[in-house]
């Protein structure tokens, strides 16, 4: 049985119920142009749940996707009291089954914020998990560029500035959530987390990087790597089946 | 130089998925036009070139004209 309901904050999810599931999963997505690019994939790992008999809560961060929130006003606050709020609907509805989390890219690092303060997820799962939040914003400033100068978009090239915000690819970045992005740096903040955790790295490489080991043996976490596309920046669609068969 | 345009070569290869062999990619070959290389590619070799070059470019030092060809990435790499 498929629901997508609101819940907490005008937050949207997708609730996939299995009868008798012993675990229900919370997907956490990636941030802004990535979560659409991962849209697809995230559906397909809650339809890879489902069909081994588990339980899924698929949502959307508020700003982001269906949710209701204006994206420039947003904290990682916002979003992790959001995440919790996803943990909690869905050990409403599977009051019997075991808590795990699966997030990706910034969903990853907010999954292992949240879970570090819950005593109640079982398993979390770290999908590249965005360890500098400054690199990553400059990373996407930088892809801004590229497309602006490869398609000649008419103004595109200049950053367009408010008071209150800059646009990053088009999503209105808020002081506060830059300011909250560019602290975020998993390898130097502590962690007490309880679930058991594994770290996914996906791409071209089929050795760890150094700064997923360095995360993996701070939280004496398993890690491996999965070679494929990572789907979080594609416009086409790519399976992601090298990795479900992983989680 | 020819090290650094096969490791280049290899880099492309490896994080476009492509299915060429890295040999198989001419130094002037443009790249965008033989690889059908669009904005979500080049923002991909621009990050390998960060992590696996060391080569960080700023928002304002980016130019596309230094990815149109493996020659004109190993200059980038060399100018800086």
């Amino acid at each position: 049985m498929i629901e997508a309901f609101f819940f907490g904050a005008d937050l949207f999810g997708v609730w996939r119920a299995v009868p008798g599931a012993r675990t229900a999963w919370v997907l956490a997505p990636p941030f802004a142009e990535e979560e659409k690019s991962a849209r697809r994939a995230l559906t397909e790992i809650a339809l890879s749940f489902q069909s081994r008999g588990e339980a899924s809560l698929l949502f959307s961060f508020r700003g982001q996707g269906d949710s209701g929130g204006d994206f420039s006003q947003v904290s990682l606050d916002d979003w992790q009291n959001d995440l919790n709020s996803a943990i909690e609907e869905a050990r409403r509805r599977a009051p019997d089954a075991q808590t795990a989390v699966v997030g990706a890219r910034l969903g990853a690092s907010l999954s292992l914020r949240v879970a570090s303060k819950r005593d109640d997820v079982a398993k979390l799962v770290l999908i590249e998990p965005l360890l500098s939040g400054r690199s990553f914003v400059g990373q996407q400033l930088m892809r801004q560029k590229i497309r602006a100068q490869m398609t000649g978009e008419p103004g595109a090239e200049v950053e367009m500035r408010s008071a209150e915000y800059e646009d990053l690819d088009g999503w209105p970045l808020g002081a506060r959530l830059k300011s909250d992005l560019q602290a975020l740096d998993l390898n130097r903040e502590v962690f007490d987390c309880k679930a058991q955790t594994r770290i996914v790295q996906v791409g071209p490489k089929a050795e760890v990087g150094p700064g997923l080991r360095a995360l993996s043996d701070k939280l004496n976490a398993s890690v491996e790597a999965v070679v494929m596309p990572p789907f979080w920046n594609l416009l086409d669609y790519s399976s992601p089946a090298p990795l479900i068969e992983r989680l | 130089m020819e090290d650094l345009k096969l490791r280049i070569k290899q880099m492309i290869v490896e994080r476009l998925f492509l299915n060429v062999s890295p040999n198989q990619i001419g130094d002037d070959e443009p790249l965008m036009e033989a690889y059908n290389v669009d904005s979500v590619a080049l923002f991909e070799v621009v990050i390998g070139l960060e992590e696996e070059f060391g080569v960080s470019m700023e928002d304002s030092d980016f130019n596309v004209d230094s990815f149109r060809t493996v020659n004109s990435i190993a200059g980038l790499i060399q100018d800086t």
